[in-house]
């Protein structure tokens, strides 16, 4: 089960079902929902998070650039980003645009949980991902 | 060209030796040899002539002798190759002896002569020399003129002699300059007639070419640009394929894990081994496409790796083994395990190398029916070398030549009936594009092995 608890996450995938799962999945946290780039880069730039799970593929909009704005603002600093992606060609580009964790889908649950439980409980694990 | 006898004999008479090779010096010679048949032949009908209105050879006749023979000595000494002798001492003697018999017999009529020197010089020597000779005659002339010579004695024919030798050289001269003329005129035509179709040939050839090269480059141009086109079409579809194909596949195998593990709620023993076949079936589909999706991005070129430093290879083998137990399927096999316990860190894409050897320990389990898979991972000099040895049926030499290639299955491999045949051509790609090596060893009959080496300083990225 989600090893952490009260966690105020955004949750970025254009799919309806697989959001529904990563709700699932951090069932017990604060979740919002938003299934496109543009309105991702919204909720960033005025509210704060303790966790984002990010897909790639969005659209008009790509997840790379949700990245970009995410690391361009002040609150989003240090904020743990999660990369939920299929496409393995944009993991080097994601991680140099600052994204603390890439889990390929389909995840591995115990991957996502083994990630917050290394962040949130002991932030110096150091669980590579 | 048609020849008469008189032509014949004239070209026989006055050709010019084989030793001159310089064509200006060989119509020369040819043109002295002329001059001097031409002369001996008309001062002997002259002799004859002379001699039969006077009933006796007069003196004139006889002094002719002398020239007759030195002119003949000079033909023989043009056709033996001298030609430049020959023309100088032609001139000169002709020069002295008109002068001489004009002297001697005081008969001015032979004056009429002095012109021929000139004339010889004129075409055989060069203009200076002639030029000399006019002067020299010139002055020997207005030398007479005030000398003190014996009364004038002219004969009735002399006139006509002089005319007719002279006439006959000229005619001599003349036709051969024309001849020459015509000949060399219709030479340079013909040469330059030759040299205009050819160029013009040339030109036409040039074009024709110009424009089938023009036509091949746009051809290929366009060629190149549809294949571009194609090519990012495809790119295009791949990566919208890989999102559309995985998403729902993602969410069945997500949603499935996630009831099985009873997140959602309590599920009995046998609901759990359904959800099993289930997840079990959708991984399979799963790995059916990716495998898919590698070959096509491998064919375009566009499969690149994610490449990390430090990879512990003795972690990334645990996860195979743990991964490997269940390929196993439950047969009799046993997996053997022979890995250093301090195998080199590398550079590589961790996922990529766990990929490869779950590939080839999947192959094994899926031709071996009982006996054992052995995994080994060693370190060699400078690089990682990894094999996977079976007892299965080996492999024959016909098999092994195509087993790398994509879409080729065995026949076995057809009999059983799982995968796709891209496995093992994808994990040779993966592992050539670390920089390293996959390659197998089998007797038929007698199991196969299949190496790995992955070099421990693996080279900047290879283009996967």
């Amino acid at each position: 089960m989600l090893p952490v608890s009260h966690l105020k996450a955004l949750v970025v995938e254009d799919h309806q079902d697989i959001s529904m799962l990563y709700t699932r999945l951090l069932m017990g946290s604060d979740i919002q929902q938003v299934n496109n780039g543009a309105a991702a880069c919204q909720a960033l730039s005025t509210e704060s998070y303790d966790l984002v799970i990010l897909d790639m593929h969005l659209g008009a909009m790509s997840g790379l650039e949700v990245l970009r704005h995410a690391r361009s603002l002040a609150q989003h600093q240090t904020t743990p980003i999660v990369v939920i992606s299929a496409d393995d060609s944009l993991r080097h580009e994601a991680r140099i645009l600052g994204a603390d964790c890439w889990i390929n889908k389909p995840i591995e649950i115990d991957q996502l949980y083994d990630y917050l439980t290394s962040t949130f409980e002991n932030a110096h694990a150091g669980v590579v991902c | 060209m048609k020849q008469n006898i008189i032509t014949k004999t004239w070209n026989y008479l006055t050709a010019p030796n084989a030793s001159i090779t310089d064509i200006e010096q060989r119509r020369q010679s040819k043109l002295l040899a002329s001059l001097i048949v031409a002369l001996l032949g008309t001062t002997i009908i002259a002799g004859i002539l002379l001699s039969a209105q006077a009933g006796y050879v007069p003196p004139t006749v006889l002094f002719l002798l002398p020239g007759q023979l030195v002119s003949l000595l000079m033909f023989i000494l043009n056709r033996s190759g001298r030609y430049r002798a020959s023309a100088w001492i032609f001139v000169a003697v002709n020069f002295l002896l008109i002068y001489a018999r004009a002297v001697t017999s005081g008969d001015i009529t032979w004056l009429l002569f002095a012109q021929m020197p000139i004339l010889f010089s004129a075409i055989l020597l060069s203009r200076r020399v002639t030029v000399g000779l006019f002067l020299t005659s010139l002055a020997i002339l207005i030398g007479l003129r005030f000398a003190n010579l014996p009364s004038v004695t002219i004969s009735a024919l002399a006139p006509i002699i002089v005319l007719g030798i002279l006439g006959s050289l000229v005619l001599v001269f003349v036709s051969h300059r024309t001849n020459l003329e015509v000949e060399r005129r219709a030479e340079l035509q013909a040469a330059n007639t030759l040299l205009e179709e050819s160029s013009a040939k040339l030109a036409a050839l040039n074009d024709q070419l110009e424009h089938r090269v023009a036509e091949r480059t746009k051809e290929l141009e366009e060629a190149r640009d549809r294949a571009e086109r194609a090519d990012q079409i495809k790119s295009q579809f791949l990566a919208s394929m890989s999102h559309e194909l995985r998403t729902p596949l993602n969410a069945i195998l997500n949603f499935t894990e996630m009831i099985s593990l009873e997140m959602v709620g309590p599920v009995s023993e046998p609901q759990k081994d359904l959800l099993g076949k289930s997840l079990g079936s959708a991984r399979h589909l799963l790995s059916l496409i990716n495998d898919v999706l590698d070959v096509s991005k491998m064919q375009s070129g566009m499969l690149s790796l994610f490449l990390e430093d430090n990879i512990d290879l003795n972690k990334e083998v645990d996860a195979v083994i743990v991964t490997a137990e269940s390929l196993l399927n439950g047969k009799p096999i046993t997996l053997a395990l022979d890995i250093d316990a301090d195998l080199p860190r590398i550079r590589g894409d961790s996922r990529r190398i766990r990929q490869i050897l779950l590939n080839l320990i999947s192959n094994a389990a899926k031709f071996t029916e009982e006996g054992t898979i052995t995994l080994s991972a060693k370190q060699r000099s400078g690089e990682a070398l990894f094999a996977v040895i079976d007892t299965g049926p080996g492999i024959t030499l016909d098999e092994q030549k195509t087993i790398f290639e994509p879409f080729v299955q065995t026949e076995s491999g057809i009999k059983h009936s799982g995968g796709t045949g891209l496995g093992l051509s994808i994990s040779k790609h993966l592992a050539e594009a670390h920089g390293g090596k996959l390659w197998l060893e089998s007797q038929p009959g007698d199991g196969a092995a299949f190496y790995v080496s992955l070099p421990i300083g693996a080279p900047e990225p290879v283009k996967a």
